[in-house]
C-alpha cells in the first residue's frame, strides 16, 4: 500500500510536526518502509494462533502505600503550554 | 401492543485503595489541583506503570461476592481514545482477559427474588477531571487519573427501572460490606451507564439498544431509564425505528440528547498493554481473598426475615448497613435476648442517635455486649423502657456498662409492691377531682399513672403501678 503526500502531511499536522522543507522526503521514505513492513506482517498465517496471555512473566506489583514526590509547579507547569490555577489550561471544552 | 424494557448496566466503582492503580500517588478525593500527580499518571513519555496489588485483591473480592469465576490469569489492555482528561490518549483497562467473568447478583423487587447475571468485572484507571469554573476556559486536573475503578458489566437481564435500582443498591451494599469502596455517590464513587432497548412483551429477540451516559445517582438511573423506555415506545408507536446511538442524560432537564450515532461510534483499538505483565492469582491468594468475605447483605436479609421474624422493611434497613447487621448478629449470638428486641433498638433509638450525629456504630462506645446487657436489664424489670433510652445515650458516649450507668444515674426501677402501693394511695388521696371523675364514669387511669410516675421520679414499675391503681380504684 502506497502512502500519499497528502496523508503524510495530515498525520504530521495531527502530530504537530513541522515537516516543511528538507525533512519531508526522508520522512515519506520512512513512512513507506513502515507501511511496507505492516503489509508484510499481514501476510502471516495466524489462523492457528489464539489469544493467550503471555504468563511467563507475571505479578509485578507495587504495594498500596502513598509516595507523593511532585508539586504541580515542578511536574505540570514546565510541560504545559498554558499553566493556570495549578493545571493545564485548555480551550473551553464543552461537549 | 405491550412493550417490555430490556436493560443492561455498566457500573463503575472507585476502589478505596490508598494509592493509585499504576503509581504510588494518593488516590484520595479532594486535593488541590494536580497535587496527586506524578510522571506515570500524567502520561509523561517513558514513565512506566506498575499495578497496585490491592486493586487485584479488591476486584477479585467483588468477583467472589457476586458469584463470578475469578480468573487465575488476567491481563491489562489499552483502550484508545482522545480526550483532554486522558493524558496518555489511552486508558489502561482490561479487554479479552478480565479478572472476573460470569457472575450473578440476586435481589428482591416487591417481595420477589430476581437476579441479574454479570458478564464480567475488570479493573481500570479513572480519567482526570475538566474544571470549567476556575478560569475563562478549562483546566485539566489529573488528580483522578489513575484512581482505581472496577467496572461491572451486566447481561441484559433487567426488565424495569425498579429492578435496575435494586440491582444497583445491592451492588452498593455489597461494596460497602467488602469495604472496598467508600460508596460516596456525591463524590462520584459509583457511576453507571445504562443500555436500554424495548421489545414486544413475550418476544425473545432484542431490540436496538441505546446507551445512556452521565448517570450519577441511582434515582437518576431510574428517571433516565423511564424516560428512555417511554421515548423508544413513542418512536416505535409513531412508525419510527430506534437508532443505535449514545445519548447523554440530563438529570436537571430530565431528558436525554444524542451524543453520538452509530456512524461515529468510537473504535477503541484495544490491545494488550506491553508495559504490564500478566496477573496470576494462585490458590493461596484466592483462599485469602475468599476468607475475607463476610456473610453478604442478601443472606442476612433472608435470615432476618425467616429466623428473626422481622418485616421486609426492618430486615432491609438493618442488612443494608454492615455495622448495624454486625451489631444485631453479635447481640443475637449472646443467646441471652430475643434478636427481635435488639433489632427494635437498632431500628429506633440507635438509628436515630446515629443519624442525628451522622456517625456509624463503630464511632461510638456502644458494643453488642452493652446492648445485650441493656435489654436484659429491661427484661428483668430492673429498669423501665423509658430509663433504657437514657442508659443507651450513656452507652454510646461512656466507657461504662449498662449496670454501672443505671447505678450512677439512679435509674433502678422500683418494683416493690409495698413501696409503690404507698405512692398510689397517696396520689389517689391527693387527686379528689380524678376520683370524682372516676366515679362519674371517666377513665382516669392514664392521668393517675402519670402522677405516680412523677411521684416515683420515673422509677416506679409502670406495670405494677397500673395494676395497683386498678386495684385501689376498684375499692372506691
Amino acid at each position: 500500500m502506497a502512502i500519499e503526500r497528502k496523508e503524510i502531511e495530515h498525520i504530521a499536522s495531527l502530530a504537530r510536526l513541522d515537516i516543511s522543507g528538507a525533512g519531508f522526503d526522508r520522512l515519506a521514505e520512512d513512512m513507506q518502509g513502515i507501511v511496507a513492513m505492516v503489509d508484510q506482517l499481514q501476510q502471516l498465517d495466524l489462523d492457528d494462533v489464539t489469544d493467550v496471555i503471555d504468563a511467563e512473566r507475571r505479578n509485578a506489583f507495587h504495594e498500596d502505600t502513598v509516595i507523593q514526590e511532585y508539586q504541580p509547579e515542578q511536574l505540570i507547569e514546565p510541560n504545559a503550554p498554558d499553566f493556570q490555577a495549578g493545571g493545564v489550561a485548555v480551550p473551553r471544552v464543552v461537549e | 401492543m405491550k412493550y417490555e424494557a430490556v436493560i443492561g448496566l455498566e457500573v463503575h466503582a472507585e476502589l478505596s485503595t490508598k494509592s493509585k492503580i499504576y503509581c504510588s500517588c494518593s488516590a484520595k478525593f479532594g486535593a488541590g489541583i494536580n497535587e496527586h500527580t506524578c510522571p506515570v499518571c500524567t502520561g509523561m513519555p517513558g514513565a512506566l506503570p506498575v499495578l497496585n496489588r490491592q486493586v487485584v485483591h479488591y476486584a477479585a473480592k467483588m468477583g467472589l461476592a457476586t458469584g463470578c469465576t475469578v480468573n487465575r490469569l488476567c491481563q491489562s489492555a489499552r483502550k484508545n481514545y482522545f480526550y483532554p482528561d486522558l493524558p496518555k490518549a489511552y486508558q489502561i483497562s482490561q479487554a479479552e482477559h478480565p479478572i472476573c467473568s460470569d457472575g450473578e447478583v440476586f435481589f428482591y423487587v416487591d417481595g420477589k427474588k430476581k437476579s441479574c447475571r454479570l458478564e464480567r468485572i475488570h479493573f481500570e484507571e479513572d480519567a482526570g477531571k475538566l474544571l470549567h469554573d476556575e478560569i475563562d476556559g478549562t483546566v485539566v486536573d489529573f488528580n483522578r487519573c489513575g484512581v482505581p475503578l472496577i467496572e461491572m458489566v451486566t447481561r441484559p437481564d433487567l426488565r424495569s427501572s425498579a429492578e435496575a435500582k435494586e440491582f444497583l443498591e445491592t451492588i452498593k451494599t455489597t461494596l460497602s460490606y467488602l469495604d472496598i469502596c467508600d460508596c460516596k455517590m456525591e463524590e462520584g464513587s459509583i457511576r453507571c451507564d445504562v443500555n436500554v432497548s424495548i421489545r414486544s412483551e413475550g418476544s425473545e429477540e432484542f431490540g436496538t439498544r441505546v446507551e445512556m451516559k452521565n448517570i450519577n445517582t441511582f434515582s437518576g438511573a431510574v428517571r433516565a431509564i423511564d424516560y428512555e423506555v417511554a421515548r423508544q415506545i413513542d418512536v416505535v408507536e409513531h412508525g419510527g425505528k430506534v437508532q443505535q446511538e449514545t445519548r447523554r442524560w440530563d438529570d436537571v432537564k430530565l431528558k436525554n440528547t444524542v451524543m453520538r450515532t452509530k456512524e461515529d461510534a468510537q473504535d477503541y483499538r484495544y490491545f494488550p498493554d506491553p508495559d504490564l505483565i500478566a496477573v496470576e492469582i494462585d490458590d493461596t491468594w484466592m483462599e485469602q481473598i475468599q476468607s475475607e468475605i463476610p456473610e453478604l447483605p442478601l443472606a442476612r436479609y433472608e435470615r432476618y426475615l425467616h429466623d428473626y421474624g422481622m418485616t421486609a422493611m426492618e430486615a432491609r434497613q438493618i442488612s443494608d448497613s454492615f455495622a448495624k447487621a454486625n451489631l444485631l448478629d453479635a447481640a443475637a449470638a449472646s443467646g441471652k435476648i430475643e434478636p427481635k428486641k435488639a433489632a427494635n433498638w437498632i431500628l429506633s433509638d440507635i438509628s436515630k442517635y446515629l443519624n442525628d450525629k451522622e456517625i456509624e456504630v463503630e464511632d461510638t462506645m456502644l458494643t453488642p455486649d452493652k446492648l445485650v446487657d441493656l435489654i436484659c436489664l429491661i427484661d428483668k424489670g430492673t429498669i423501665s423502657g423509658a430509663a433504657g433510652k437514657k442508659v443507651l445515650i450513656e452507652l454510646f458516649e461512656k466507657d461504662e456498662t449498662a449496670a454501672q450507668i443505671v447505678k450512677r444515674l439512679g435509674l433502678e426501677q422500683v418494683s416493690d409492691e409495698g413501696a409503690i402501693l404507698a405512692i398510689v394511695q397517696d396520689v389517689i388521696s391527693r387527686n379528689e377531682k380524678a376520683v370524682a371523675d372516676f366515679k362519674a364514669g371517666k377513665n382516669v387511669t392514664g392521668f393517675l399513672v402519670g402522677q405516680c410516675m412523677k411521684a416515683s421520679k420515673g422509677q416506679g414499675n409502670p406495670q405494677i403501678i397500673n395494676k395497683l391503681i386498678a386495684q385501689e380504684l376498684s375499692k372506691l
